[in-house]
């Protein structure tokens, strides 16, 4: 079976355009072929597009961040047949698809002092979380969900580190995160769930840590 | 005997309870309502007391259909459901509803802002009303963040009314009591934020749904009231 797409993509070069703008394309492809077929095809028509050739990483379509290694059929079952296709952060493109990281890479500073070439590599692997985030968009100085996750990560393999991250954790601004389960294509709660893990612990073991841990633990009093 | 849940957030007076209950009634649908105070979810995640004391209210209703009356609702009965491993099966209270559409919004915009929004627009798609592509709909509502920084939350709550009244919604519609209350009890707060004006009215589904069958309403809970009514 095949699938047919309307498919607009956003197009930005900060060499040569002033501003950015969108390409627009009929692509007809197998339901079982991937997203990253569908670039390879538009690649096709537009000779200069810049995107990354790589299954694994992701991108937004229809404002949901989405695997380039996502097939087909199952695109066109939750968004129909009318495709936009973005980077991960609009304001962060250099070229079409293909964004300036250094943003989310500079945050792993947070947790670099109990951290290890593994951890590193792991919260490397979440800039898709980090840009799925609508926090973002409000408070650039967001430490980032990919932080959160791999913060709890670390606290399952260095028990004898909790404490500390936690603490660290209180005093940042952790208490903007919200929840990002409908920004993924795969609606997966398990990110939110280990996030609110970290809110709950550092409530449990830092009550008085700092304003907002007082205001929210007077409010769960409050209620109970 | 169809079970149908509210889930009252103590902070907030207005809920769409005793419309669904009109609702029901005009499909003379048996119904027991069970309406129990808790905090907002986001305060529920916090606090396994909290979480324990809403379960010990819904144990009894183990083994049935739990009809959740709003997202809200649904977000507490999940979060129940998944802590306990309680056996109960949680519905939508609209998916009971087959209403006699007899009020044309031909010729209506709307925008519509909730998780369901495409098991919405199909129940409502006999009212001809048209329901326009609203990219801010993933955002969060901000509620979780009142109490955090008022101002956070009203900048989030404003990018999503803004959208809706730019693109010429003449209303918006919700599905959840801390929709309701960022988007309606907010409004001049959220006027305030945006050096705007925004007079976009927002309706619950429930009383969308009883416009659609021709019962009135008085939108004493309103500070935008609906104009077109």
């Amino acid at each position: 079976m095949s699938c047919n797409f309307e498919v607009k993509i956003f197009r930005f070069n900060v060499k040569m355009d002033y501003e950015s703008y969108y390409s627009t394309h009929e692509i007809c492809l197998d339901e079982n072929d991937n997203v990253l077929d569908l670039l390879n095809a538009f690649k096709q028509k537009e000779y200069f597009f810049g995107y990354n050739n790589n299954a694994d990483i992701s991108i937004k379509i229809n404002s949901i961040t989405t695997k380039q290694n996502e097939i087909l059929k199952k695109i066109q079952d939750k968004f129909g047949n009318e495709l936009t296709i973005e980077p991960l952060m609009i304001k962060r493109s250099y070229h079409d698809l293909l964004i300036n990281t250094d943003d989310f890479k500079n945050k792993f500073d947070f947790l670099a002092s109990f951290a290890n070439f593994e951890d590193k590599k792991f919260y490397d692997e979440l800039e898709f979380l980090y840009y799925s985030s609508a926090t973002l968009k409000f408070k650039e100085d967001y430490i980032g969900d990919g932080i959160l996750i791999t913060a709890y990560e670390m606290i399952q393999k260095y028990p004898s580190f909790k404490n500390e991250i936690l603490k660290k954790l209180a005093n940042s601004n952790i208490w903007y995160h919200t929840k990002i389960q409908q920004n993924l294509f795969s609606n997966s709660d398990e990110f939110d769930t280990k996030i609110n893990y970290l809110k709950f612990e550092i409530l449990k073991n830092f009550p008085k840590i700092n304003h907002i841990t007082n205001n929210l633990n007077k409010q769960l009093k409050d209620y109970l | 005997m169809n079970i149908v849940f509210n889930a009252k957030i103590c902070d907030i007076e207005y809920s769409s309870f005793y419309l669904y209950k009109k609702l029901l009634e005009k499909q003379n649908m048996k119904h027991e309502l069970v309406e129990i105070q808790t905090p907002p979810h986001d305060i529920c995640i916090l606090n396994e007391n909290i979480i324990f004391d809403i379960k010990n209210k819904l144990s009894m209703y183990e083994n049935n259909i739990i009809y959740a009356l709003d997202y809200h609702s649904y977000e507490i009965l999940c979060l129940v459901k998944k802590s306990f491993d309680l056996n109960f099966d949680i519905k939508q209270v609209f998916e009971l509803l087959n209403l006699n559409i007899t009020q044309s919004f031909n010729g209506f915009n709307a925008s519509i802002y909730a998780k369901e929004d495409k098991k919405i627009q199909n129940l409502i798609q006999k009212t001809k009303l048209k329901c326009l592509k609203f990219d801010k709909i993933n955002l969060p509502n901000g509620f979780g963040h009142l109490n955090i920084d008022k101002n956070f939350a009203l900048q989030i709550i404003s990018d999503i009314k803004e959208e809706a009244f730019d693109n010429s919604s003449d209303f918006i519609i919700v599905d959840d009591i801390r929709d309701f209350y960022m988007l309606e009890n907010l409004s001049f707060e959220i006027e305030k934020s945006l050096k705007r004006e925004l007079k976009i009215p927002t309706l619950t589904l429930a009383e969308f749904l009883l416009l659609a069958i021709k019962s009135k309403l008085d939108f004493k809970n309103h500070l935008i009231i609906p104009s077109f009514i």
